[in-house]
């Protein structure tokens, strides 16, 4: 079954070294490719997620932040609510992709 | 046997994601021969249309809701779901598929059109908005798509006729080839769809285990959540299929603990390998375009700024442009009934035919320019893509009160007409959220309200004392009421009857078009018509009998003196009116508005041609003039206005909030599938209109007003 795994956030840092730093979506920093490294939450949400492109591995780019999040997944503008948006965990991706290197 | 085939008819469902231009492109081919209908138990519309081939063979297209993936959620993309694999027994398996794909979002559309191809059903692929991934700097390389996916891929613009001729071609053709696209998933995926294909190939011998449609029936059963998975099974009407499902799925569980993941993130995998070979990428205008809009649109401060404008033009429009035609449809009613009362001889057919049809049609007819303007407003918003900003927007405020901003959507199309409003919260997932928008949508201010305001208006202030924009004002600040009185009770709902926690809020933010005029024209005509078949029909019905019962019996009176007043008074109607008059008093209402107020149970905009028919049978009408100056003229027996500002206010109050309307309150039971619901809707919103109206009468008449 799907792990259910909601990190205190004490625990942050036992996945932070100096390459990689696991944040919520709605924390990220705004530009930048991240990474979907993990989902959080119930089997219908997580499904829903990755239905609409935030599956592991897959790339986004958060685009605005305020009361909901707007990002950038898939070739689509989608906007979010920041609680669900703290159910993403993402990762910088430094590496240039094909797809988003010459996009800036 | 390929000769014979080409004059066969062509059925095609035309599938694809939300926001693809599916429904645009079915319009453009199909143009005004559509068929527009129900799917049995589910208030799902169900779109047909033809056109006509190469060969000269009918090509028929069935517009199927648009879907993300083939594990359904709402109850519309369940339709397109069923209808695909089969399983509905009112619409038959399309025997051709027509994909609409979003060129401009190519790897996300390509999630579920893989989905589809694996159906086995031979399938044309039309690349739409192919201009606007041009646009972006994204160049696609079609003939790479279509060698990967096995398909024809034809690009073209839903916007621009001349495109299409490819695309009719390629749908004329004789023969399509079934792709041979299959995703490969891991092991113990395989055998957990090999073990539940088997149930189909164990009933019946001559399905094969490598048939696709069995195969899709597999997965698609595997990944169904928990709590939908005995429903699909019992749908899919295989003996013991749920056993075997969950016996495969523990397998799963042991074998491939991230067979959920796997299942999407593989097929994503070979998506982006495909992308990464047929797409290229430069720089993107229109991207930047969208980003730099939305950065003011989707402002936390801006953003409202742009909202209210929009809202604000729109509500001015529906007002002060309207108010040219309308008063021509108005002249022109009152010619055709001069003409009559000239023509005809004197009787009770001529007092029916001037009084009660001329008058109760003309009343209602007078508005359709108000409709017309709003639903254009409404059609624009939805093709330029502003409503899925003002639905982003308003999700602030939707959350405060337990909603989100998707329920915005059938909230704003209730502006209109709660029945398409109700029908749009379809799209909402979680069921509690779905009731709660249903609940509230009627007290948005819809379409039919409108006359009443706009006449009420008219009486408040009199012709010349105040400026247009008053009345706008005035407009506004009644849609304003009836939209916090929506908030409210969705609040109330949501902390009382209806607990349950705020669902997701994930939205696709499509990105600015330009919108496609002929596309709005035909959504407007198609409402015009509606409205206007309702007003031949309902309202000319209750018009008929209105005059009826205002005219008989007879009073004793009439034949020495020809006292109108009397005559109403002694009718069944005035029976009535005065019966219940003791109820309404308190709201400042005197029989005759009473009448009006029962007749308006059946349709609102029946109150202003139940006034029309009212005052014509009473006023001796030899110099018909407009209703709102009657209205103005017209005494109580204390020789009191009846019309006063006080009373139109409250007249108003009560239409904001009040439920009168027979056919929101029959959706609402087809889409809640209980009589409860309306039950309950209907008494709510009455009472808190007899409640509103009483506070605002009674404290009114204490503060000192009339």
């Amino acid at each position: 079954m799907l792990r259910e795994c909601v990190l205190p956030s004490m625990l942050k840092g036992v996945f932070m070294n100096s390459s990689t730093t696991f944040t919520p979506l709605s924390e990220a920093e705004a530009g930048p490719v991240l990474l979907v490294e993990r989902l959080d939450g119930t089997e219908q949400v997580c499904r829903r997620l990755r239905e609409v492109g935030f599956c592991e591995k897959a790339e986004v780019r958060l685009l605005s932040r305020g009361g909901q999040i707007i990002c950038h997944v898939c070739g689509t503008r989608l906007a979010l609510s920041r609680k669900l948006a703290n159910k993403i965990w993402v990762k910088p991706f430094s590496q240039t992709h094909p797809l988003f290197s010459q996009n800036k | 046997m390929i000769e014979e085939n080409i004059f066969f008819q062509k059925n095609y469902a035309v599938v694809g994601n939300p926001n693809s231009g599916k429904t645009t492109l079915f319009n453009a081919l199909t143009g005004l021969r559509q068929k527009v209908g129900n799917y049995p138990g589910v208030t799902v519309e169900k779109k047909l249309g033809q056109f006509i081939g190469q060969h000269g063979e009918k090509i028929e297209l069935l517009d199927l809701p648009g879907t993300y993936s083939l594990s359904a959620h709402a109850p519309d993309e369940c339709v397109t779901r069923d209808v695909l694999l089969g399983l509905r027994s009112d619409t038959p398996r399309p025997d051709r598929i027509l994909c609409v794909i979003d060129a401009s979002h190519l790897e996300r559309n390509l999630y579920f059109i893989t989905q589809v191809l694996e159906l086995g059903i031979p399938t044309i692929i039309a690349l739409n908005m192919i201009d606007l991934a041009q646009a972006q700097g994204t160049t696609i390389d079609i003939t790479k798509l279509s060698s990967e996916l096995d398909v024809p891929v034809i690009a073209c613009q839903a916007n621009a006729k001349e495109t299409l001729l490819p695309l009719k071609i390629a749908l004329s053709r004789a023969e399509i080839t079934r792709s041979s696209w299959s995703q490969q998933l891991p092991s113990p995926w395989a055998r957990a769809i090999d073990g539940v294909a088997a149930i189909w190939t164990h009933d019946e011998e001559k399905i094969s285990q490598r048939d696709p449609l069995v195969r899709m029936k597999s997965l698609l059963l595997l990944a169904s959540p928990d709590t939908e998975i005995e429903g699909l099974a019992k749908e899919m009407n295989a003996g013991s299929l749920l056993g075997i499902a969950l016996a495969q799925r523990s397998m799963l569980d042991r074998e491939l603990p991230s067979w959920r993941e796997v299942l999407v993130s593989a097929r994503y995998e070979r998506i982006m390998e495909l992308c990464q070979a047929a797409q290229g990428r430069t720089s993107s205008t229109s991207e930047t375009m969208t980003h730099h809009l939305d950065e003011f649109l989707t402002h936390p401060v801006w953003g409202w700024f742009g909202f209210f404008s929009v809202m604000g033009l729109m509500f001015i429009s529906i007002f002060v442009v309207a108010a040219y035609p309308m008063s021509w449809i108005e002249g022109a009613f009152g010619c055709v009934g001069n003409l009559i009362r000239e023509f005809m001889p004197q009787g009770d057919l001529r007092d029916l035919m001037c009084d009660g049809i001329i008058a109760g049609i003309g009343g209602v007819v007078t508005f359709l320019p108000q409709i017309l303007i709003l639903f254009f407003f409404i059609g624009l918003l939805e093709d330029t893509g502003y409503m899925a900003r003002a639905a982003f927007l308003m999700d602030r405020v939707m959350s405060k009160v337990g909603l989100h901003g998707k329920s915005f959507i059938p909230l704003l199309s209730s502006y209109a007409c709660a029945i398409p409003g109700i029908m749009a919260t379809r799209t909402i997932e979680n069921a509690k959220d779905r009731l709660v928008t249903i609940l509230v949508a009627p007290l948005m201010s819809c379409s039919a309200r409108l006359p009443v305001y706009a006449l009420m208006i008219a009486a408040l202030f009199p012709a010349g004392s105040v400026s247009l924009w008053m009345k706008g004002a005035l407009m506004m600040g009644l849609y304003i009421f009836g939209t916090s009185a929506a908030l409210g009770f969705a609040w109330l709902f949501k902390k009382t009857i209806l607990r349950g926690e705020t669902s997701i809020f994930l939205m696709e933010l499509p990105p600015y078009r330009c919108p496609v005029l002929k596309h709005v024209f035909l959504q407007m005509m198609q409402r015009a018509g509606m409205f206007l078949k309702r007003a031949g029909t309902v309202i000319l019905g209750i018009s008929i009998l209105l005059w009826f019962v205002a005219s008989f019996p007879k009073s004793n009176l009439e034949k020495s003196n020809h006292d109108k007043s009397s005559q109403l008074e002694e009718s069944y109607a005035g029976r009535f009116g005065h019966f219940i008059e003791p109820v309404i008093a308190p709201l400042g209402f005197d029989w005759k508005i009473g009448i009006g107020l029962v007749a308006a149970q059946a349709a609102r905009e029946v109150f202003i041609s139940t006034l029309a028919i009212i005052y014509h049978v009473e006023n001796d009408d030899e110099t018909p003039s407009s209703l709102s100056t009657t209205l103005m003229k017209e005494t109580r027996p204390n020789g009191m206005l009846v019309y006063t500002p006080l009373t139109c206010l409250s007249i108003l109050v009560f239409f904001v909030l009040s439920m009168q309307c027979i056919s929101t309150l029959s959706v609402v039971r087809r889409e809640t599938n209980s009589l409860l619901w309306p039950l309950f809707q209907f008494c709510y919103m009455t009472g808190a209109a007899y409640l509103a109206s009483f506070l605002v009468y009674q404290g009114g008449k204490l503060l000192g007003f009339i």
